[in-house]
């Protein structure tokens, strides 16, 4: 019996599970049994030693044939991190027969011809890296320099796959929320259709669907210069709990009109709350996964719920794209949201799958 | 093995960002184990591979939830084994099925010979221990040796009492300990 015991005291110790006085125990039982204390330290030693194999290799290939499985099922998941391949630029009449002459021919001439290979692969464009989301659905990755980004629904972040410490720049088409590794001697670069953007190290949202009026940038600590693009001016430093706003349009906007125009295309506003907290801000209130909106038409407010839903809404009657609404979606399905927006606005509703018809 | 708090970070990132990279680093971690978990119920790894493939979709559809499990490795364990019951009831048309009729397989560990006191020889006698111990007793053995599991998480899991485990565990230990020693004690051939 007490053999017994010092097996399960053993056991309690290699598993991590003894207790101060388990330990006590097992000392003064091993005490009277001499005979134990050989093959006790030898089990000890192997199980210390010995470790589970790893099988890492296994795994990745496993999630791979599970993310196709569940796309098979008509999950919607696995659309990151698709590469898409660069540009490529032919190789010219006269260079490619100079390629093929060389190769012809053994030796020193070889080593040339590689070398011309190699400056020739230079000039074409690198790969691209995409990552993009659905609507409904949103990301998170991070970028080479340790720069995390997060990225909202139906967005697309772009960058080059040799993508280092030289050369930060991103291109983005609707919305994420950056964290930038702070780099002072190289600035990282957001390139949106309105408007770039240069940081050396902070945490900021910009938000530039190219179906949205205005592209925004909304900064939360550090410091960023935000470089609209055709406009008269020329750069916006921001301050924390700063953002700027751009409209979109300005373009169609015929030349001689534009002048007065592009002085207000511009805007520097403080970023907005949705509750009495300093964190409750609203720029970023889609990294909690709220859908916050103030004083918006239905129809921009249908277009903020088509990305967070992964919906498509449709208006039959044009007044009902004027009416306006203030509140907070967070927990709540498409359906309790459209139920509650009823509640307080004349309209009926209708859904198929994810098509939703408003009447 | 993570830590507690990893796993946790890793549940918040799925939940409020649909967090792909999280979601494959919980799969990549829980892989091996779960699916030899698997196996040691389904017999058969193309059905093991599915089981811990459903679990998975399970975590995936419900990660609005994912905040509400207290203790996403044991959930995760537990899954395994409710799915993999399910398709042998399924398949046999049985009403029960006890955990005595499990079969475990435990792969040859690695290890860095230098490092141990003990010869190859010795190695070679404790595998064999372990592969012959009975099948409760080998399935506990492993869930604590090799997947780093707590008395109280296998209590959870296997729907055992910690008691048991400390029964089993010196079943194993006992055993393991008898044939090292016999090995031990063989005379050293010169």
């Amino acid at each position: 019996m007490t053999t017994r015991r010092i097996w399960e005291l053993i056991g309690r110790k290699l598993s991590g599970e003894a207790s101060a006085a388990e330990l006590q125990e097992l000392e003064q039982l091993l005490q009277s049994h001499p005979e134990l204390h050989s093959p006790a330290n030898t089990l000890t030693d192997i199980w210390q030693k010995t470790l589970p194999p790893q099988q890492e290799d296994n795994a990745a290939a496993a999630h791979e044939r599970h993310i196709l499985r569940m796309q098979e099922k008509g999950i919607p998941i696995g659309d990151m991190n698709k590469e898409v391949p660069g540009k490529l630029v032919a190789i010219k009449g006269p260079l490619r027969r100079y390629l093929w002459a060389a190769a012809a021919v053994a030796g020193i001439i070889v080593t040339i011809s590689l070398w011309r290979a190699v400056t020739v692969r230079k000039a074409v464009p690198a790969a691209l890296s995409e990552v993009a989301t659905r609507n409904g659905s949103r990301t998170s990755l991070v970028l080479p320099d340790g720069t995390r980004v997060w990225l909202n629904g139906g967005s697309k972040l772009i960058y080059d796959k040799q993508f280092s410490n030289g050369n930060r720049a991103v291109t983005l088409i609707g919305e994420a929320f950056f964290d930038v590794v702070k780099q002072a001697s190289h600035p990282f670069v957001i390139h949106t259709a309105t408007m770039d953007i240069r940081v050396l190290g902070t945490r900021f949202n910009v938000r530039s669907y190219p179906d949205d009026k205005t592209t925004e940038a909304a900064l939360i600590s550090g410091s960023i210069e935000a470089i609209p693009k055709n406009r008269t001016v020329a750069s916006v430093i921001l301050k924390p709990n700063e953002k700027i706003v751009v409209l979109n349009e300005v373009a169609a906007i015929p030349t001689a009109a534009r002048n007065a125009n592009t002085a207000t295309a511009v805007i520097i506003q403080p970023v907005s709350h949705y509750a009495a907290k300093e964190n409750a801000i609203t720029e970023t209130s889609w990294l909690d996964h709220k859908l916050v909106f103030k004083d918006e038409s239905f129809a921009e407010l249908a277009q903020h719920m088509e990305r967070f839903y992964g919906v498509t809404i449709h208006f039959t009657d044009k007044q009902k794209e004027e009416l306006r609404f203030t509140g907070i979606f967070a927990h709540e399905t498409v359906q309790q949201a459209l139920n509650a927006l009823k509640m307080t606005a004349a309209f009926h509703y209708s859904m198929h799958d994810n098509d939703i018809t408003i009447n | 093995m993570f830590h507690v708090s990893h796993i946790q970070e890793l549940q918040r990132r799925i939940t409020l960002y649909d967090d792909e990279a999280a979601y494959k680093e919980l799969f990549i971690h829980f892989y091996n184990p779960l699916l030899q978990f698997a196996n040691s119920f389904v017999r058969s790894n193309q059905v093991a591979e599915e089981v811990v493939s459903d679990v998975f979709i399970n975590i995936w559809e419900m990660r609005r939830r994912l905040p509400e499990i207290a203790h996403l490795k044991v959930y995760l364990y537990v899954s395994t084994k409710n799915l993999s019951l399910k398709y042998l009831l399924k398949q046999q048309k049985k009403a029960a099925i006890s955990i005595d009729e499990v079969v475990v397989d435990i792969e040859s560990p690695d290890y860095n010979p230098e490092e141990l006191i003990v010869n190859a020889e010795l190695i070679a006698s404790y595998e064999k221990a372990v592969s012959s111990l009975p099948p409760r007793c080998k399935l506990i053995f492993k869930l604590i040796k090799e997947d780093g599991l707590k008395y109280k998480e296998i209590a959870e899991i296997l729907n055992i009492s910690v008691k048991t485990i400390d029964s089993q565990l010196s079943i194993a230990l006992a055993k393991i300990a008898r044939a090292i020693n016999t090995t031990l004690k063989k005379p050293v051939r010169l």
